[in-house]
Order: structure tokens, then C-alpha cells, then sequence
């Protein structure tokens, strides 16, 4: 039997776990097993190499596609392999050996920052699914079930997405309580 | 001119990441340099990420205490050389005043509490 060299492996992360997911990218490059691609944010393609002690740190980036090659190329001056995006989310890594806890945000603020544009994006679909709501439940037009279903599955986003904002607001006050590194 | 002194103290306290950046722009840089030199200056105390790093330069070319004077080609990679404006240095010549004044009281203090 032939040695397998890629999987790809669904796993769902929500988007205030992004540490939870470089803990398991670690892991994975501990096996041998190398992100090389990620797909609607939730299909993660490896590729088998070297088991290799790696850094791996997301970042969620502000989106202006205009200045892309100066941002990716101050993270690899700095010795960080971008691996892959999705959406605004930047995926990075770098080896472990010369310095045993690299980070891609040395301070609190710019921490912080990074949380606060995840938040930015996670508010925006809480309220417009709040006002997506007030529409469904002000239309004239009543379809069922159908409607009945839309009306559930709109507040159940609603629900979710304000779970992401409380997340988020503990994830930044943790950083402001936690060291400053 | 008043209105750039004005300004300069509204920017005042610096993080010490936007410190580390705007005194290595007394020459102009680009992110790498800027990375190199604060780990050089700071006898390897500090150093900065290039998130940081990153959001940091955004952050002062949109507030205007930085340009990008041009690029530097380096390795079949273009790298965007930044460079202090007058906002700039100001800022970083109050904040080196603000600090010294804090360090001067600190060290008067704790020179007469040693010293017993």
C-alpha cells in the first residue's frame, strides 16, 4: 500500500477558538502532517513531511487588497511562512527552533486590534440579522412554514452571532488582564 | 505652527512598539529595517512582530506621522521604505521629553528611598 501524502480533514472552528485552531495546526506538524490549504474556512488540506516542531498564528486582516505585498512581506522578512487565507483570515507559520515562542503580535494593543476586527465583522451580521428579523416579523406576506422556518433559523443566527460578540469581549479582557506579551 | 504641536501632544502616550518604530524612522527604513534595528537598539530587550509591526505603520500613515517615501527592491521583493514627517518627529521629540521627565522623578525618588 502506497504511502497517503495529502487529506484533507474537515474541522469546525468558531471564530473566537482561532488559538484553539493553531494548537491543533501544531499538532498536526508534530505527526507530520502540514497545512498546505484551506478551503471555506472549515477543510484543511495536509501534506505529509517531516514531523517538524512549528509556530503556527492567524491573523485576521483588515482587508485592503491594495497594499497585500507590503503585509506579506513584512511577515516574511520576519521569518513567517504565509501558508494560506480564507475570507480575512491569514494563516502562518514558522519553525520553532531558534526562538521557542515566536509571536506575530508582540504588545496588548495590536492584540486587542486584531479581536476588535473580528468583532467589527461579527456585529454587523448580529445586527443586520437583527433587522433581517424585525423585516420577516413586520412582512405582511406569511408563507407557512416557510415563513415559520426563515422567522427560526434567522434568530438562531442572531443567537449564535451575539454568543460570538460576549466570546470576543472575553477573549479582549483577557488579553487586557492577562501579561503584556 | 500651532496646530502641529497641538496634535502632536494628542498622540501622546505612546505605546512602546509606536515609540520603537518612530525612532528607528529618524532614518528613513523599510519594516525589515525597522524590525532589525529595534532588536539592535534595544540590545535585543525588544522586539517587535510584524503584526505589530504592521498595523503600527498603517496606523501612522493614516494618521499622518509617517510617509512611504518610495521602494526598495530586495530580493525580487518590493519593500516600502517609510520615513518620519514633521508630525512625526515632534511627536517622538515630546514623547523622548515626556519620558526623560518621568524617568528624572522616578530616579530622584528612588535615589533618596536607596540611599538610606
Amino acid at each position: 500500500m502506497s504511502e497517503q501524502t495529502s487529506k484533507t480533514v474537515f474541522h469546525f472552528f468558531l471564530t473566537w477558538n482561532d488559538e484553539r485552531e493553531e494548537r491543533w495546526f501544531e499538532a498536526m506538524a508534530g505527526r507530520g502532517w502540514h497545512l498546505a490549504a484551506v478551503k471555506a474556512g472549515m477543510f484543511f488540506r495536509f501534506e505529509k513531511g517531516e514531523p517538524r516542531d512549528m509556530a503556527y498564528r492567524l491573523d485576521y486582516s483588515s482587508g485592503r487588497k491594495a497594499d497585500r505585498g507590503e503585509y506579506l512581506g513584512i511577515f516574511k522578512a520576519a521569518g513567517w511562512e504565509h501558508v494560506a487565507a480564507w475570507s480575512h483570515w491569514e494563516y502562518f507559520r514558522t519553525p520553532k527552533e531558534t526562538d521557542p515562542s515566536p509571536e506575530i503580535f508582540t504588545d496588548r494593543p495590536s492584540r486587542i486590534s486584531k479581536y476588535r476586527r473580528i468583532m467589527a465583522f461579527v456585529l454587523f451580521f448580529f445586527f443586520f440579522g437583527i433587522w433581517n428579523t424585525g423585516n420577516l416579523l413586520r412582512s405582511r406576506v406569511r408563507f407557512g412554514w416557510l415563513w415559520d422556518a426563515a422567522i427560526i433559523l434567522q434568530l438562531l443566527a442572531v443567537v449564535i452571532l451575539g454568543y460570538g460578540v460576549f466570546r470576543l469581549a472575553l477573549v479582549i479582557r483577557k488579553i487586557k488582564q492577562g501579561p503584556p506579551r | 505652527m500651532i496646530d502641529l504641536e497641538s496634535k502632536a501632544r494628542a498622540a501622546l502616550p505612546l505605546t512602546e512598539a509606536a515609540f520603537y518604530v518612530l525612532v528607528s524612522l529618524v532614518e528613513p527604513r523599510h519594516g525589515y529595517g525597522i524590525m532589525r534595528n529595534v532588536s539592535s537598539i534595544s540590545g535585543n530587550r525588544a522586539s517587535l512582530g510584524p503584526g505589530t509591526l504592521y498595523g503600527a505603520l498603517t496606523h501612522m500613515v493614516k494618521s499622518g506621522w509617517i510617509v512611504r517615501t518610495g521602494e526598495q527592491e530586495m530580493e525580487g521583493e518590493r519593500r516600502k521604505i517609510y520615513a518620519l514627517t514633521e508630525l512625526g518627529r515632534r511627536i517622538l521629540i515630546l514623547e523622548t521629553e515626556r519620558l526623560a521627565a518621568l524617568a528624572e522623578i522616578g530616579r530622584r525618588i528612588l535615589g533618596d528611598i536607596t540611599g538610606k
